[in-house]
């Protein structure tokens, strides 16, 4: 258990070394809020970067040296960071002491930690009772890190010989694989607890970059509700134990939205955070191949917001030319890599390109309006009860995010399409009308590939609707912070007394 | 108006009151289901493969053909969940079979039914054997080396 704990503080460390590199401008101490944002970020580039780290090793290297490797490049990328960065490193990871929590704050987090504490249980009772997960899991994500872990040296010859002969399984981008395998390598043997153990980082990560960054941008009271959200949904819960890599793509989505709305918010000065908006959005198309739609959407909206925010002389941010080679300096690693994966090492096109039709059954897929109304109709049942899962119990999702909107309202400064704040909202839009058209081309039978997939891929946007809606709409401390009876006037003073009493003598 | 406000600062903590009971609900429910007895399908394969394994060599790619019933592992007091998978169904009808293929260390990677593997394990549990995966082996020239019982063989093609 200890060489599984090290190896995820591995991955933190190398993450939070990262992180100092793009956003080291800072000098100002955090937030708790911000501090747990930056965390949870450091978290998902840590676990991302060693899976590529591993990748690219076991092309050169026998897997026996993987973890001395890895450890003495933490150390050494540490006591250079520490050298580099040593009168900012204290600034860039340590909280403030935040200012003290009122009666409700304080009602709000406790009814989150014990929310949190409910949710762990849950989780960790249900996985002895599924350790390998759902059938995706174990007949995909996790036979793929066995056979990585298994082949070991020969992994490159393997893969050709073997693997490369599957089907869908062969295309699917490695992220998670690599991921659990490393842990096995640390551990020196298979542990099913560890794709587990990386789903539930992943969905803590997730809860707290909503957290941070609701803390950050809206309230502190919306950060709680936030994590509240998230841990009352059934459906996340579940996927945890599914073991699929829904929690994780879902990571990786928010993760890059909140992070390009931060960089807007800061008036697109800052390119070390539109790199890292770069990284990220490449790793969540490592992790699975929706993640390339995403890339693209950010590429696409990256080059809108400062094209139209330029002409209209909103911004002084530099030309949409100079930041979209920011971002594809940040992405170009990863693309990089995902162009090796996937023209030179599967040299393989994903099962849903490859399977779709010629394009006279395209174009009449496209015409049929009964696609479109099987597709509507399965899109605003899932929407409404996806988070209950399969559980007969209450949905504490959507339909308790409506009603919150509906209390505290929106914040109409907030919703303009120029709008920093909006960001995500665009990237949302996208990836749902993205998802949509998908549906309308599939090249499998429609009505099975939504019953076994739009529930996962909602659950993939989910975390991103929350922050979405939470930070569009009013903070709830304007409701808190209003005295339903107005305090008594204070009695009046001597002094003031005295005045009366000589104005009546006079 | 201060009535409203009341109810909107009480409807506020009911939210965040129904998703913690959301959150013990989903304990409870996990609670409940610990009783449902389950054992996981890997493990399963994996414990009557172990069976099999002094019979594989130094093997590294060994095909791995298993059926999609599990009634015979219910009569074993076991509890597992209907497979009912795509994959799993198209691969019996056509004849290729399905696969687990993950590896048992050191290296015995375990595909599904191609041409090229040289060792193949089928494993039925106690199911009759599944006609058009057989025409393909025979097909294929593999021949018998070892009936396990149980539905549980092992096939070796012809060199």
């Amino acid at each position: 258990m200890m060489s599984i704990v090290l190896s995820l503080t591995m991955a933190l460390l190398i993450g939070m070394g990262i992180l100092t590199c793009f956003l080291a401008k800072d000098r100002k101490r955090l937030t708790f809020g911000e501090f747990i944002l930056r965390l949870s970020l450091a978290l998902g580039v840590g676990i991302g970067t060693t899976s590529i780290l591993l990748f690219v090793y076991l092309h050169f290297f026998p897997i026996k040296y993987y973890v001395a490797t890895e450890l003495s490049l933490t150390f050494t990328f540490i006591v250079l960071l520490l050298f580099i960065y040593r009168h900012k490193l204290f600034s860039v990871w340590t909280p403030y002491h935040s200012a003290k929590m009122n009666g409700t704050e304080k009602a709000l987090a406790a009814f989150f930690l014990a929310s949190l504490v409910f949710f762990v249980s849950s989780i960790v009772l249900y996985f002895p009772i599924e350790p390998h997960g759902k059938w995706d899991a174990w007949a995909s994500w996790n036979s793929c890190a066995r056979f990585i872990y298994g082949s070991g040296d020969a992994l490159i010859d393997n893969y050709t010989r073997f693997w490369q002969t599957l089907g869908a399984q062969a295309t699917y981008p490695w992220l998670y694989p690599l991921s659990t395998a490393r842990v096995w390598i640390y551990n020196g043997g298979i542990s099913q607890v560890v794709p587990f153990l990386l789903n539930t980082v992943f969905a803590l990560a997730t809860i707290g970059l909503a957290f941070g960054f609701l803390q950050l941008f809206r309230s502190r009271l919306a950060g709680w509700f936030a994590g509240l959200f998230l841990l009352g949904t059934p459906f996340f819960a579940f996927h945890i134990t599914s073991q699929y890599a829904d929690i994780l793509l879902g990571y990786y989505f928010l993760a890059s939205a909140v992070l390009f709305s931060w960089w807007l918010i800061e008036d697109g000065q800052r390119a070390g955070m539109l790199a890292l908006v770069g990284v990220l959005a490449t790793l969540a198309a490592w992790t699975k191949e929706e993640g390339m739609l995403f890339l693209l959407i950010i590429f696409a909206l990256q080059a809108f917001y400062i094209g139209t925010a330029r002409k209209l002389g909103l911004t002084n941010s530099p030309k949409v030319g100079k930041n979209l080679a920011i971002l594809l300096g940040g992405a170009l690693p990863g693309l990089l890599l995902l162009g090796y994966y996937r023209f030179f090492f599967i040299n393989k096109t994903s099962t849903f390109i490859s399977d779709i039709e010629g394009s006279l059954i395209l174009i009449e897929k496209i015409l049929d309006p009964t696609r479109y109304i099987t597709i509507i109709l399965a899109f605003i049942k899932e929407a409404l009860f996806f988070t209950a899962a399969n559980f007969t119990m209450v949905s504490a999702g959507v339909i308790l995010i409506l009603v919150y909107v509906l209390l505290v309202g929106l914040d109409k400064n907030r919703i303009h399409w120029r709008s920093p704040y909006c960001a995500p909202l665009l990237i949302f839009v996208s990836m749902y009308w993205g998802y949509f058209a998908a549906y309308v081309i599939t090249p499998f039978p429609l009505q099975w590939h939504l019953d076994t997939s739009l529930n996962r891929f909602l659950l993939q946007i989910y975390p991103l609707s929350i922050v979405i809606t939470i930070c569009l709409a009013k903070p709830p401390e304007e409701i808190f912070t209003q005295r339903i009876f107005p305090p008594p006037s204070p009695p009046p003073s001597k002094a003031k007394e005295k005045q009366r009493k000589v104005k009546k003598k006079r | 108006m201060k009535i409203e406000l009341l109810a909107q600062k009480i409807a506020l903590f009911a939210i965040a009151l129904v998703c913690l009971y959301a959150t013990m609900l989903l304990t409870f429910n996990f609670i409940a289901a610990r009783n449902q007895h389950t054992i996981d399908r890997i493990s399963l394969f994996e414990m009557r493969i172990q069976r099999v394994k002094p019979f594989l060599g130094n093997e590294t790619s060994i095909g791995y053909l298993f059926a999609r019933s599990y009634q015979a592992a219910q009569a074993r007091n076991f509890t597992l969940l209907p497979l009912g998978s795509r994959s799993a169904e198209q691969g019996e009808e056509s004849g290729r079979g399905s696969l687990v293929n993950y590896s048992l260390r050191p290296l015995g990677i375990f595909l599904g039914l191609s041409k090229e593997t040289r060792l193949m394990i089928t494993d039925f549990l106690d199911h009759p054997p599944q006609a058009p995966a057989f025409i393909k082996l025979r097909e294929w020239e593999y021949t018998l080396v070892h009936d396990f019982g149980g539905g549980l063989s092992l096939y070796k093609r012809k060199e």
